[in-house]
């Protein structure tokens, strides 16, 4: 049991002189049978004789409780508890270790269970494969490609550098060439 | 734990599959009649009933033994039940008979047929009063009153002290009758 808060209200825990709402709550134990100290018990005795309301609200707590341990119990339908065990069954809360397993071999739906290993077995293989493949692509080398544009001009600057022109020079004749039409440039220089 | 419980615990943490089935035999009925009761009309008993189940089966690493096997069932009964009319009350919806939407009145063998219509009558009263009980007098009143449980026991299963039992029975009874009187009953007669 937790040790949850006591939550009487003062009145039902402090020795007080006797009124109606401790007179009820003495009598709501005794309609329950439960012990009460003998004194106590007097005094609510008494103050229920001689208040009408607090015996009439008692009389009423008596009817009150009989209607209610007469209200009929309900009985499970036909079939409950074999639903109740094939649901265990599918939702895997049943232990299978036991030496009376079988059973239940023919409640369990078979579909989701030879399915699930498929499954896992296809998303592993396609795991490996992403991985492989990611592997082979960064492991090869990269092709490696020339500008087109720098393969056309390679003879020209090879002789620029052989020249004895100034690397000013050289870099000015290399920008008039990449602007001339006669080599290929397109209108604003850009090829 | 009760000693002539530990061969069927030991049964069920072996997952002996026969050991489930006999702890739904031995239970349903009562399982169901108290969801029934705590959750109300609207609620589908054997669906709650069947969630309890699950959740005792799922947690039995976790069941320790302090209470009775059937107690620590029963409180995670009452605790799903709990949950649904949370649940509902966050969510309302207009309620449908199910098949265990009302008990049926039992038969009042014996009592004249006045007398038998007004016991009959009065049933139905305290049934729809005990609707607008307000939590947590509701369920400790159904624990006592319905289910016949000793103030330990109601105390165990709701996890309260016994002085806060009493307390509640107390108000929830002097609760009932006011809202018996609101619907213009009298458990006492005339009104």
């Amino acid at each position: 049991m937790s040790a949850e808060r006591d939550e009487r209200p003062a009145h039902e825990t402090r020795p007080e002189p006797m009124d109606e709402a401790r007179c009820l709550f003495v009598f709501s134990l005794l309609l329950d049978g439960r012990p009460v100290d003998p004194a106590l018990e007097r005094a609510a005795r008494d103050w229920a004789a001689s208040h009408p309301e607090c015996e009439r609200a008692i009389e009423d707590w008596r009817r009150q409780s009989r209607a209610l341990s007469e209200q009929p119990p309900l009985t499970a339908s036909a079939g409950f508890t074999g639903r109740v065990l094939a649901a265990a069954a599918r939702q895997g809360v049943l232990r299978e270790t036991g030496a009376a397993a079988p059973a239940l071999a023919g409640l369990a739906p078979a579909p989701v269970e030879t399915l699930r290993p498929f499954a896992r077995q296809l998303a592993l293989a396609a795991g490996i494969a992403l991985l492989l493949s990611l592997f082979v692509t960064l492991a090869r080398p990269a092709e490696l490609r020339a500008d087109a544009a720098i393969a056309r001009h390679r003879h020209a600057v090879d002789g620029f550098r052989a020249s004895p022109f100034a690397a000013d020079d050289i870099a000015a004749g290399l920008r008039a060439r990449l602007a001339d039409a006669e080599f290929g440039a397109r209108p604003g220089g850009r090829r | 734990m009760r000693d002539d419980e530990r061969p069927l615990v030991a049964r069920l943490r072996a997952g002996d599959q026969d050991a489930y089935r006999e702890i739904v035999d031995a239970y349903r009925d009562r399982i169901i009649t108290v969801v029934a009761r705590v959750a109300g009309p609207g609620a589908d008993a054997e669906d709650l009933a069947q969630d309890a189940f699950l959740k005792a089966f799922a947690a039995l690493d976790r069941f320790d033994g302090r209470s009775a096997l059937f107690t620590w069932i029963y409180r995670i009964a009452v605790n799903t039940a709990r949950d649904w009319v949370d649940y509902r009350r966050r969510r309302p919806v207009v309620p449908l008979e199910g098949p265990h939407g009302g008990p049926a009145e039992p038969a009042d063998t014996g009592a004249l047929p006045s007398e038998a219509a007004e016991r009959s009558e009065l049933r139905a009263a305290v049934r729809a009063a005990l609707e607008r009980l307000p939590e947590p007098f509701r369920t400790t009143l159904i624990l006592r009153e319905m289910e016949g449980h000793s103030y330990e026991e109601v105390a165990d299963i709701l996890g309260i002290s016994i002085g806060t039992v009493e307390s509640r029975l107390f108000r929830a009874r002097a609760k009932l009758r006011a809202l018996l009187e609101q619907q213009g009953v009298r458990p006492g007669g005339a009104a």
